[in-house]
């Protein structure tokens, strides 16, 4: 399926969270970040997705975020890499603990 | 160091120690580990780490204080619980020392590569093992819950 990220997108995350995108350094983050939301994973940003004047600008993305997540939950339940995601806790010892995810 | 995914073909339907899971579903701290481990010399890739029944629990948890049965370039050194940037900020010294992140709610862990400033305060540049690529934690998971870390022996 076709990426539904545009430059706008990415300037529009990078001044949200005054990332500077002029050395090129943080610009694959920035990147790898969006395509998180897009796969369905992660946590939308309420104010940049909603804002004023980044709505429509990132409405293709909350919309390939819903149903990635919608289609990750029909298919088994949860999606890759949300299940089980218990850690093996030890209240006594932290450093022993266990981890999944 | 490798970017690796959990969902690379070569071990994503791998099963994890004796646990029904796999990596692809479940595998993120191992393909973490696996990355840490070719970070510090002494790669073993994700399909293999999986294989070690000793290094996971019936669920498919990795017990960290196992590691060092396995891994002699590089030992688990620290459980945190809770976001510590100040620990965090320690582990993320190379050649000497790696940190992994727990985020979104526990649901996940990231390899940290680097602390950056943001409007909403501290970050960390990260790679995400479900897709191999850079991510910021916090601007893109909400928050850290905890941390993992290793240093070199």
């Amino acid at each position: 399926m076709a990426s539904v990220i545009t430059l706008d997108q990415i300037k529009g995350f990078a001044n949200h969270f005054e990332m500077d995108l002029t050395d090129g350094t943080q610009y694959p983050g920035v990147v790898g970040s969006l395509e998180t939301w897009e796969s369905g994973r992660g946590e939308l940003d309420n104010e940049l997705v909603n804002g004023e004047a980044t709505k429509e600008i990132f409405a293709p993305l909350v919309a390939a975020h819903e149903a990635a997540k919608q289609a990750a939950s029909t298919a088994d339940g949860a999606a890759d890499g949300q299940t089980s995601a218990v850690d093996g806790k030890d209240s006594s010892e932290e450093e022993k603990g266990s981890s999944q995810a | 160091m490798q970017y690796l995914s959990q969902k690379d073909p070569r071990w994503a339907n791998v099963r994890i120690g004796r646990s029904a899971t796999t990596v692809a579903k479940n595998g993120c701290t191992l393909t973490d580990v696996s990355m840490i481990s070719d970070f510090f010399g002494s790669f073993i890739d994700p399909k293999t780490l999986a294989s070690h029944r000793e290094l996971f629990d019936g669920q498919g948890r990795m017990i960290w204080g196992n590691l060092v049965a396995i891994f002699h370039a590089f030992r688990f050194v620290w459980r945190q619980y809770g976001e510590n940037d100040q620990k965090i900020q320690a582990s993320l010294t190379p050649p000497l020392k790696a940190v992994i992140l727990e985020v979104w709610n526990k649901k996940h862990w990231l390899l940290g590569v680097r602390q950056v400033s943001t409007s909403r305060g501290i970050d960390y540049l990260c790679i995400d093992p479900l897709n191999a690529r850079q991510c910021f934690a916090k601007a893109t998971y909400g928050n850290v819950t905890g941390s993992a870390h290793f240093e070199k022996t």
